[in-house]
């Protein structure tokens, strides 16, 4: 490298100097050994600038391109243009989300009240229990076209996950991120979550965990004294953990049970949640729904079916009164 | 003018839950010759097999959308008066005008009810 010639050129420029002993130097002399010297220093800072600016360079690049991958990851455009379709596509999915939480929900109270309705209905007029089965059947045919709306909606923020996971990857790779850095990333994280967090998987995918008989099986192969000590003390059904233990009272204490009973297991996994509360709340929630839908309802009747066209902004979600407008 | 509760109907739509609710929502209404189709291309080679008296599509399929098929229909001299509903998610302006554009005879948004279907059913084939 010619950092390294540059000090040699100079000795040799020195050397030729001293080897001339003392005798008098002609200005020529000087001239040639400093033109020399200017040649080489230059070449040197000429190299030393071209390193310099191409790392800078690839520097720029470098921060350029990560920023883009950030910028295209971004949720929210913050220039305010929307042509492009992806600035807003986070924001877009969560709310595709919430819309099929909300959409199961409803389809899934209907049905439920229509059952219910079937369920409890008088049997003696026999042309009143038949319409009353067709609407509520009725009814549940049309709460079930939840599956076609959601289905498309799960598939938008699917694509999303896919976009992101594009981007992640070019990121991930233009930063130059290791499979050794994701395992250990992967690890820490693991040793993060507790016992309890590790448990909850949510639902498994077709094909992953285990069936109905296999966790039968299970449960029949247990030992029965494993669930009453892996089980947390608050077991208002059983009495020997409110039992203090020195009581050594000679009939052999009936502490070990058996097996559980099919009650007891009950109590166990219904502990935390009253279902009766549940449906209380729910059935409130769904009334004071109910009374403000009729209300808007009551209230949107008796305005006159408005004019086609004007009143559609372009590119805007329309309700099908706006389209029925249209048609006339 | 009298509706024929027999005619043939051909309904067209990717996802089997829809072509069943609309088949039953059709049947509690009376019809029931229908006929199902899981895409435009499909449901075009269906419409030129047998004659239908309408058809009620979807918008968003693969591979022919329901728009595709709805101008194929309106291309075909066999087809082209053919009674023609859409039913779709699709909810924005653009769609809506453009299925008119295409000659749709009425439209429909998902989710829908029984009650809107039998409206739009008059709207399109007369009182029954």
């Amino acid at each position: 490298m010619l950092n390294e010639e540059l000090p040699r050129q100079i000795e040799l420029l020195v050397d030729n100097l001293r080897k001339n002993g003392d005798e008098a130097r002609s200005l020529t002399d000087v001239a040639m050994v400093t033109e020399v010297l200017i040649g080489t220093m230059q070449a040197f800072f000429k190299t030393v600038d071209t390193a310099v600016y191409k790392e800078c360079r690839q520097l720029g690049e470098y921060i350029s391109n990560a920023r883009k991958e950030i910028a295209s990851l971004q949720p929210v455009d913050s220039t305010g243009d929307d042509d492009d379709e992806r600035s807003d596509r986070l924001p877009r999915a969560g709310m595709e989300l919430d819309a099929i939480v909300q959409a199961t929900e409803d389809a899934t109270n209907t049905i439920m009240e229509a059952a219910e309705e079937i369920m409890g209905a008088d049997i003696s007029d026999v042309d009143a229990y038949q319409a009353l089965t067709t609407d509520a059947v009725m009814r549940i045919f049309e709460a079930c076209s939840f599956q076609d709306i959601t289905g498309q909606r799960v598939s938008k923020v699917v694509q999303t996950l896919h976009h992101i996971e594009e981007r992640v990857e070019e990121l991930s790779q233009l930063l130059g991120v290791s499979e050794k850095d994701i395992l250990e990333s992967k690890k820490a994280e693991a040793d993060k979550i507790t016992e309890d967090q590790a448990l909850l998987a949510g639902p498994a995918l077709h094909g992953e965990g285990i069936d109905q008989s296999s966790i039968d099986a299970l449960l029949n192969d247990m030992p029965p004294p494993a669930t009453t000590s892996e089980e947390p003390a608050p077991e208002p059904t059983e009495p020997t953990s409110k039992e203090p233990a020195p009581k050594p009272t000679p009939p052999p204490a009936p502490e070990p049970p058996k097996a559980v009973s099919p009650k007891q297991l009950d109590n166990m996994f219904e502990e935390d949640f009253d279902p009766m509360a549940d449906i209380a709340a729910k059935e409130e929630e769904k009334k004071a729904k109910e009374e403000a839908a009729a209300k808007k309802a009551a209230s949107a009747e008796p305005i006159p079916e408005p004019e086609p066209e004007p009143n559609m902004p372009a590119g805007e979600e329309v309700s099908q009164d706006d389209i029925d407008a249209l048609f006339g | 003018m009298a509706v024929d509760l027999g005619m043939p109907i051909l309904i067209v739509d990717d996802y089997k839950t829809m072509l069943r609710i609309v088949r039953n929502l059709l049947k509690q209404l009376g019809f029931n010759n229908v006929d199902e189709a899981t895409d435009g291309s499909m449901a075009l080679e269906k419409a030129r097999a047998k004659s239908y008296s309408l058809i009620i599509s979807d918008w968003n399929m693969e591979p022919m959308t329901g728009y595709e098929f709805l101008k194929e229909v309106r291309a075909d001299t066999q087809l082209k008066d053919t009674p023609f509903i859409m039913v779709t998610a699709e909810s924005k302006t653009d769609n809506v005008i453009a299925a008119k554009k295409a000659g749709v005879n009425n439209y429909i948004v998902k989710p829908f009810n029984a009650a809107t279907l039998k409206t739009k059913l008059v709207a399109v084939l007369g009182d029954f």
